[in-house]
């Protein structure tokens, strides 16, 4: 092996900031305990080998098709992989369990919020929650109120953001509560790692991933209508266009469920049927991927043909169940976010496990005055949309932006917030263009699930990088990539 | 329990598989006999056959006032306005097989994807230093794995059946194309030229088109000529491209897909019975005899049957 190339090299030019809480590097820039092996495994690879087996792991993203569709002026759009990037992000057992913990407090207390809010408002009379921030909510849904999921769950997939700060712990940036994405991924980057480094895999203790599709399966069946003893599930989708698509046709197909769209079903009696070759055939359980304002065009937007006429009304008859149940999206609305530690005290009595990032509510005076006079310092984002769409920086931006988007702040308060500028922890990872590893922003998304008697937390997650350098935002729409993420056993 | 839009997708992923295999195979054998063809056949006429076999001749002359070679051969493979280039249908192909990700195997899945970002390296400079029988070697190779590994993976159930239905029903149809083409080729000759050899020139070059000519020499032990050449791809039990072998093949997959239910007379499986029986007690000289016009009827009926099961198993 040529030593002049081995990656040992490159780690030794790692432009190491000791600002920065480096996951894989102490202070004193030694490799961490739990790093140590991973660290001493890839010290000696040489980069050539290296590079060909980002090569291989690219080209078996491309022929599996996992693929982005970036769309350009022609029609047919151009395909880009998410990238992958080889040097895994670990945890340890420790920590993992705290996150474990924490999600599934987050998931109970969310849960009761929402069949509260939408029936008996307890938390509201107290005044806990101000009942405006939840009746101006974008994703409050009026089709819900006096209504009971079968089983009582509302949310059966969720998918919480976690970032590690400077000072060490995790925080919760944001709970997703509709329709998250990025599982396929989890276990798509897990079977690359473990072509592309077996030796190192296999010596490894990491937890399992792969449990995900099966869990998801066991939860969906778990909440099927009373009285259904085979139930028929199937995975709703906006069809083949949808930039999630590829996650879609992989869960169905790892679930053994039919993939259907909304043409392929239809509602007779307040029951839902699918299209089959041999006529109608009953679905009880329906895994949707579909946001709420398209999954009904007699109920949502008239304008919608990727829904169901009269599926609601189904529901609401307790004739199919629906996961993510509608109306999940007020608990996730980046407002209502604040109140969680308080949600978690008011219906579970405990503290939380994991701590939110401090957030200003713009349409509360004190916080506008707050957010006004330190926006240099602070994130700005609309609590309604997803993606990293409409986040203001503040420290990047120029004197004519911070002033031009403080009158757009002030002339729609309710719809911002602002958090501190959060110190993402950052890793090393691998960067094309300087043939280096340098340090990268990351987060970490985990995926959890809740049925009937079933509470479970996907060990490892997505690990989301900002491959530009200095970028806090890790959105694969943003143009970030991704990194396997192993949870050690002990 | 399959949706409707699934068997659909199935049952045209086939065809379009099919067919992509039969321009292919007929493009490469047409523009490498052209090359040293006796001197009746030149390469104009193989051009012109080849337009029409994929009946491809009124788009043609929409955009091109006269026949060049190396605009049919684009017009036909790689073109991205003709919506029926080989290009296109790769790209059906893959769409179909993309929405179909839940009733087919990963690994026929990722032949498929590989396939379509594969044959994107092929560009009109490509076509000038290669001609097209790189191109149709790609496509040909590709088609013969999806269909190995579709073999090798799939459940022999009805998404089975319906891509095999797909490939019987496009198989036979291909087959009578060919046949049409090489006739209508045949007749445009002067009488005086059609010397044994150049007649017999036509027949081998047909068989080779449909994939068929080692195997018809295997079967008959002689050179071949009309006769043996049309009973060989029409009626032939044992041939796998012939058309009574397809339809005899497209009975059994229908009756998986219709999961052995009992055939009412406007089914496809009736008619499909009905062809073959009919089809059973035929002589070859009845064929002969009535030449084009038989293909045509022929042609008829089994586009009946194709509508009939779209109707009964795909509407949705």
């Amino acid at each position: 092996m040529d030593q002049e190339n081995s990656l040992g090299d490159l780690f030794k030019k790692y432009p190491f900031d000791p600002q920065l809480l480096d996951e894989v590097y102490g202070k004193d820039k030694s490799v961490r305990n739990h790093y140590q092996q991973v660290h001493q495994y890839l010290s000696q690879i040489s980069l050539k080998d290296f590079k060909d087996l980002i090569e291989y792991a690219t080209s078996a993203s491309f022929d599996q098709g996992i693929t982005f569709n970036v769309y350009s002026d022609k029609d047919q759009g151009v395909e880009r992989i998410f990238p992958f990037d080889l040097f895994p992000r670990l945890i340890p057992n420790k920590e993992w369990e705290t996150i474990e913990r924490g999600i599934i407090q987050r998931g109970k207390a969310l849960n009761l919020f929402l069949q509260d809010l939408y029936n008996d408002k307890k938390i509201l009379k107290d005044k806990v929650v101000p009942k405006e921030l939840i009746y101006s909510s974008k994703h409050y849904c009026k089709h819900v109120h006096d209504f009971y999921p079968n089983k009582d769950i509302f949310v059966h997939v969720s998918g919480t953001d976690l970032i590690k700060h400077s000072d060490g712990k995790f925080y919760v940036l944001e709970d997703n509560l509709r329709c998250p994405s990025g599982v396929s991924y989890v276990l798509s980057n897990r079977i690359a790692t473990k072509k592309t480094l077996p030796n190192l895999f296999f010596k490894s203790d990491v937890q399992p991933v792969v449990d995900y599709p099966e869990i998801l399966s066991e939860v969906l069946t778990s909440v099927a209508p009373h009285g259904v003893d085979d139930p028929v599930c199937v995975l709703l989708t906006p069809g083949m266009y949808n930039s999630a698509y590829y996650e879609h046709s992989f869960l169905a197909l790892q679930m053994g469920v039919q993939l259907v769209e909304g043409r392929d079903l239809f509602v007779e009696n307040n029951f839902v049927y699918m299209k089959t070759i041999y006529g109608p055939k009953k679905v009880d359980v329906i895994y949707r991927r579909v946001d709420d304002d398209f999954l009904d065009p007699m109920v949502f937007r008239k304008d919608s043909l990727l829904g169901v006429p009269g599926l609601i009304s189904a529901y609401r008859e307790g004739n199919v169940s629906l996961a993510n149940a509608i109306g999940t999206g007020v608990a996730d609305d980046k407002a209502v976010y604040t109140y969680v530690p308080d949600i978690i005290k008011y219906y579970l009595g405990e503290d939380p496990i994991l701590n939110n990032v401090h957030t200003y509510r713009c349409e509360k005076d004190e916080d506008l005055a707050y957010v006004l006079d330190n926006i240099e310092n602070l994130v700005v984002k609309p609590v309604d949309e997803s993606g990293g769409y409409g986040i203001f920086i503040g420290n990047i931006s120029s004197k004519d932006e911070i002033s031009r988007f403080k009158e757009v702040i002030k002339s729609e308060r309710r719809k911002y917030i602002a958090q501190p500028i959060m110190s993402l922890s950052v890793h090393s990872t691998y960067i094309e263009d300087t043939n280096l590893f340098e340090p990268r922003h990351i987060d970490l998304r985990t995926f959890s699930l809740t049925g009937d008697d079933i509470e479970y937390v996907c060990k490892g997650g997505l690990t989301r990088v900002a491959l530009r350098k200095g970028n806090l935002i890790v959105n694969s729409s943003q143009g970030g990539g991704s990194k396997d993420t192993w949870v050690y056993q002990d | 329990m399959m949706l409707s839009r699934t068997a659909n997708s199935l049952f045209w992923t086939g065809r379009y598989i099919e067919r992509l295999e039969h321009l292919s195979r007929y493009l490469n054998a047409q523009y490498l006999s052209s090359a040293d063809a006796p001197r009746a056949l030149n390469k104009h006429m193989a051009l012109e056959s080849m337009l029409s076999m994929a009946r491809a001749t009124d788009a043609y002359y929409e955009r091109y006032n006269q026949i060049e070679d190396e605009k049919v051969i684009l017009f036909l493979t790689i073109d991205d306005e003709y919506p029926f280039s080989m290009k296109n249908y790769l790209s059906l192909v893959r769409e179909n097989s993309r929405g179909l990700r839940d009733n087919l195997s990963t690994e026929i899945w990722e032949t498929i994807n590989r396939f379509y970002h594969s044959s994107a390296k092929y560009t009109a400079d490509t076509f000038q230093k290669k001609g097209p029988y790189d191109y149709c070697k790609h496509i040909l190779n590709h088609v013969n794995i999806i269909k190995g590994v579709a073999d090798n993976t799939l459940l022999r159930n009805q998404s089975w059946s319906l891509i095999r239905a797909g490939i019987n029903l496009e198989r036979t149809l291909q087959i009578c194309k060919i046949l049409i083409t090489k006739l209508e080729d045949i007749n445009k000759l002067d009488t005086d030229e059609l010397s044994p050899a150049v007649v017999g020139y036509h027949w081998a070059s047909l068989l080779r088109s449909a994939g068929g000519f080692d195997m018809s020499r295997h079967y008959y032990h002689e050179s071949p000529n009309r006769e043996r050449g049309v009973e060989f791809l029409i009626l032939n039990n044992k041939f796998p491209k012939s058309v009574l072998f397809n339809l005899k093949e497209l009975r059994q997959n229908l009756k998986i897909i219709s999961d052995h239910q009992t055939v009412t007379p406007d089914s496809a499986e009736f008619f499909t019975g009905k062809l073959i029986a009919y089809m059973d007690y035929l002589m070859i000289d009845d064929i002969v005899e009535e030449g084009a016009e038989f293909l045509y009827k022929l042609e008829n009926q089994i586009i009946h049957i194709g509508k009939t099961l779209e109707k009964q198993y795909l509407q949705y």
